[in-house]
């Protein structure tokens, strides 16, 4: 398949910033700008917008809670109360719901900034998954991203090195001087900092080789898990203590025995190469613009973002300040083609049409439908929230040549349909005799519209809420047609089911699947 | 149609780089596959340990050495035969090895393994070698081949059936053609999506990020309405046929989607969890664990599912393929698993297949250190291109052409098998000079075709168009480089592939 170049570069955008920019800027740092967030953004300047993103004072997360939902009797957490500082009871089962659940309402009732967004990022570029055993680990793994995002990708990654859900997951507990355990060093490497290049030689992945796999297994020997607290320590005499070589890749750097610290120096060694870097600013590419990398894209995106990184001692702030103020991010063949995935479409939904959930207060209501609603419905179109695939997060991310497209198939297509449907024509659903509903909210769609009594009002105040782009008016044409078709039919009906039927039609255009 | 009619002659369409693409064969004639043969594609994902699955019992007692706490109690094993046991969790496939319905392939893996899953996986769907990318599957490769206009006005009523369907999650790699994948995926075969097709978002599109996601989304629409009702109107089609759920259901529903008279090509099957760096077996009890789980799982499915195709007599139209991305290491390490390795059996099964071990025992080398691995004895993509060859009748042209390796035969089927003629040699006489600049054939007709030169790995050195008349040729090879080393010299023609391997000194 041929590609459109796209030449334009991180150079700052200086075009105008209004509502169509705005809600591009939006759909694609949050999990979908709601009418409000993109009329308020369209006021500022893309400076201000981007630094409102960047919020240093976003306040920390308020974590789950236990409700009756949990399948689980030895919970020492009362009801309402939050089960984080609460020992490890059971098999903790209802306590991976919570969590899930808890996440999926966070995003939804995200703020305006870039917190959420990165917090799924991060998780897919170092995932753990859903038998992270010890349950206050796995939430406190899950916290970390959110609350460190903004900070410095180097103290990220010697945080999780040593993290207890990390250590489980590739077996970093069972690695022991005697007999190395690899599964972590070789990930570390290949998934998590500088990434593989193309083989040249046996075991040799230009930017690393099978030895200095077996090297980093070797820096990480000795620590191991309490499974009791959820906490890590280090073992002195599991530890390999000789001197560790790496190749000419990693400018044959050596690391002397430096016992529970020697990890830092692992990561500080890595990241003198600016291929760390580089192997970053794509994923992060891949996951807020496009899966396209081609060479333009390489030279005018990529190795900028990556100098900003290196050069700046790997704060991430100023890469996101650069990225999202560029002229390539506004770039009018950049718009509207990144396909969402389940969560941007779904919670992207529920923000978009604002859709009532039950309030923190109602515990059960709304821990039972984010967990039905939003957790059961994204892992149905291939996204399990807190329980990617593998390692390497979900396919779409990585997997050449198809990337996002993987996101859409026979199975997964149907269900991002129906799911978007059922939204809008709303239920009502009893479990053990909680009872929570669900669907449009009808007042808001109509907020929208500027001219209710006009059909062309209508079709445009919502189709640019739900789609990406100024549709055509080749489409607008025929929803207006339908449109009025649909109202001189059914006379008996309000104008709010002739909203809501239009509402439809706009869901099952392809576009909606796109941000 | 006669079975001699779609074995079309394709020209060598050679793409000249690394690159596949639809373009290398938009200039071909169509090559068919055999019509009513099928491959159904197991991937055993995270990489199998193929030393616990079959172990070598000659140098039994120098492996348990260096695998001491995972390795199978020798008195356990399943016979294959005096030099190799089996895992005695796989009875089902064990029984299918004494009827002759199973081939081990050993050492299965490609020069300059990866040990990256994601890039294994990669190399191992495409078809490619170590160090080459392909933005085709090997089977999507054959496939288009076929369909070139795939997917414009697909389905068809001579194409009703997805040409391959995947159990998996994601539509498969393996299937992935220059103009989209080949496969639908399906959950449950016998339950139809509810989809709506969209009437409104008909407008022109033009190149950008937007217009390619949009072309391809209304693709997709448009092939999910199609094919989500042509697996299910199958489906209903066919009989009952017991299952347990799980893949003993995707096994069960390919049965009962044959038995109805499906025409797809492929099915494909992923078994996850072969990723064993810790607790592949039992402390204590090298017999149990998740890997033991795993292999049972696989054969017990294996069993059933040859059992079914017999009770509906389809087992003539069906082979399994088992592979997995690598293999793991030799040593074990101290967590009771195996780290990342080379080479592993794949199997390949069905009631027309040759049985027997193909290969020797894997060789346990004297010194076996933490970097040690099993030996390749066969080249993956010769298992491919066999299949394609003897099971799907493709002519060996198209076989070899989108490939870079050599394509040499892996005896899976009885020759009587295939009703192509095996390569001739008699139609050329090669000779080559000792700098491999000057090669001398003997062609006993006018024809034109490429010649090839591969390196040790497989990789593609060289190559240029001939036109041959009948009799001596001489052609001049403009190298830019060439080291001393041993070099395979292939040549192709629309009917022929003849290779021969020389010493470039």
């Amino acid at each position: 398949m041929t590609r459109k170049f796209v030449t334009s570069g991180i150079s700052a955008y200086s075009g105008n910033f209004g509502k169509q920019e705005a809600k591009h800027l939006l759909n694609r740092a949050l999990f979908g700008g709601k009418q409000s967030e993109i009329d308020f953004f369209a006021t500022k300047t893309l400076n201000e917008a981007v630094t409102a993103l960047l919020d240093e004072n976003e306040p920390s997360c308020v974590p789950p809670v236990t409700n009756s939902d949990f399948d689980n009797v030895e919970e020492t957490a009362a009801y309402g109360t939050t089960w984080v500082n609460e020992g490890n009871t059971g098999d903790g089962a209802g306590r991976v719901d919570s969590l899930t659940a808890w996440w999926a309402g966070e995003m939804i009732e995200q703020n305006a900034t870039l917190k959420e967004k990165m917090g799924l990022f991060f998780f897919n570029h170092i995932p753990v998954n859903r038998d992270t055993y010890h349950r206050i680990a796995y939430y406190e793994y899950v916290e970390y991203f959110k609350e460190n995002y903004m900070g410095n990708l180097k103290d990220i990654l010697k945080h999780i090195c040593i993290d207890w859900a990390m250590l489980k997951f590739l077996n970093g507990n069972e690695n022991n001087a005697d007999a190395p355990n690899e599964n972590f060093g070789r990930e570390l490497l290949e998934l998590f900092t500088i990434g593989k290049g193309p083989q040249i030689g046996d075991g040799d992945y230009t930017h690393y080789n099978e030895d200095d796999v077996k090297a980093a297994a070797k820096v990480m020997t000795g620590w191991k898990i309490d499974w009791n607290t959820g906490t890590s320590h280090f073992i002195s005499n599991k530890h390999d203590k000789t001197q560790k070589k790496f190749s000419a890749a990693l400018s044959g750097a050596t690391i002397d025995n430096n016992e529970e610290l020697e990890f830092t120096d692992l990561i500080d060694m890595l990241f003198l190469q600016k291929e760390c870097a580089r192997f970053f600013c794509r994923k992060l590419y891949r996951f807020f613009v496009h899966y396209h990398i081609d060479d333009t894209i390489e030279a005018n995106i990529i190795e900028p973002l990556a100098t900003i990184l290196h050069d700046g001692g790997y704060e991430l702030k100023p890469v996101y300040e650069t990225l999202f103020q560029s002229e390539h991010f506004f770039d009018i063949n950049i718009q509207g083609g990144l396909i969402k995935n389940p969560l941007e479409l779904h919670v992207g939904s529920i923000r978009k049409m604002q859709m009532v959930i039950p309030t923190k207060a109602e515990v059960d209501k709304r821990y039972l439908l984010l967990k039905r609603e939003v957790y059961w419905v994204s892992t149905g179109m291939g996204l399990e929230l807190g329980n990617p695939p593998s390692v390497a997060g979900w396919a779409p991310y990585y997997s050449a040549p198809s990337f996002h497209r993987l996101w859409i198939n026979s199975v997964t297509y149907p269900t991002r349909q129906w799911s978007a449907l059922a939204q809008v024509y709303g239920y009502s659903k009893t479990v053990e005799n909680v009872t929570y509903s669900y669907g449009l909210n009808i007042e808001h769609m109509k907020s929208v519209i500027q001219d209710i009594t006009s059909t062309e009002s209508i079709v445009r105040g919502l189709t640019e809420l739900l789609l990406p782009t100024t549709v055509p008016n080749d489409a607008i044409g025929p929803l207006m047609v339908a449109y009025d078709e649909y109202r001189n039919w059914a006379t008996d009906k309000t104008i709010d089911d002739h909203i809501t039927t239009l509402i439809q039609k706009i869901l099952i255009m392809p576009e909606y699947q796109l941000s | 149609m006669d079975r001699r009619e779609f074995i079309g002659l394709l020209a060598t369409g050679f793409a000249g780089s690394t690159m596949l693409s639809s373009q290398s064969f938009a200039a071909s004639q169509p090559a068919s596959v055999a019509d009513d043969r099928v491959i159904v594609f197991i991937n055993l994902s995270g990489g199998c340990d193929g030393l616990n699955m079959i172990t070598p019992l000659g140098q039994y007692d120098q492996l348990a050495q260096y695998r001491a706490n995972v390795i199978v109690p020798k008195n356990r094993l399943l016979t294959l035969d005096s030099n190799m046991g089996m895992h005695p969790s796989m009875t089902q496939m064990h029984s299918l090895f004494q009827a002759g319905e199973l081939a081990v392939v050993q050492g299965v893996s490609y020069p300059t393994p990866n040990m990256s899953h994601f890039r294994s996986k990669e190399i191992v769907w495409s078809g490619s070698s170590s160090g080459s990318f392909f933005e085709t599957g090997w089977m999507g490769r054959q496939l288009e081949n076929e369909h070139p206009d795939f997917p414009t006005n697909y389905p068809s009523s001579t194409n009703p059936d997805p040409l391959v369907l995947s159990f998996q999650s994601n539509p498969t790699a393996t299937a992935q053609g220059g103009n989209g994948n080949f496969s639908t995926v399906t959950s449950d075969a016998s339950k139809i999506a509810d989809f709506q097709e969209d009437t409104y978002s008909q407008y022109g599109l033009s190149d950008g990020r937007y217009d390619d996601e949009m072309d391809f989304l209304r693709t997709q629409m448009e092939l999910t309405v199609k094919y989500n009702q042509a697996v299910t109107d199958r489906y209903d089609m066919g009989p009952v046929v017991e299952n347990t759920g799980g893949m003993s259901k995707d096994f069960a529903s390919i049965v009962r989607l044959l038995k109805a008279g499906s025409k797809t090509k492929m099915f494909i099957i992923d078994q996850p969890g072969y990723d064993t760096h810790g607790g592949q077996v039992i402390e204590g009890d090298a017999t149990l664990g998740v890997h033991a789980d795993l292999l049972g799982e696989l054969s017990d499915n294996i069993g059933k599912f040859m059992d079914d195709l017999k009770t509906h007599g389809l087992q003539d139209r069906v082979v399994g393929l088992v592979s997995t991305e690598f293999g793991r290491r030799i040593m074990s390490n101290d967590s009771y698993g195996t780290d990342h390795g080379y080479g592993a059996p794949w199997l390949v099964f069905g009631s027309q297949v040759k049985g027997g071990v193909i290969g020797h025992s894997e060789l346990i080398p004297d010194v076996v250190d933490d970097a040690t691995n099993v030996e390749m004895q066969y080249d993956y993509r010769n298992i491919y291109q066999t299949l394609l060859r003897n099971w799907f009748e493709v002519p060996s042209p198209a076989v070899s052409a989108s490939y870079e390796n050599i394509y040499q035969e892996v005896p899976l089927f009885d020759s009587s098998m295939s009703i192509l003629k095996p390569n001739s040699e008699d139609e050329f006489n090669l000779k080559i000079d000792p700098t491999g600049t000057i090669l001398r054939l003997e062609s006993s007709r006018n024809q034109s075709g490429v010649v090839r030169v591969l390196d040790h790995r497989g990789r593609l050195r060289y190559q240029t168009r001939v036109s041959l008349v009948q009799g001596v040729n001489t052609v001049q090879m403009k190298y830019r480089d060439l080291s001393a080393g041993r070099y395979v010299f292939q040549i192709s023609t629309s009917e022929i592939q003849f290779s021969k391997s020389q010493l470039i000194r």
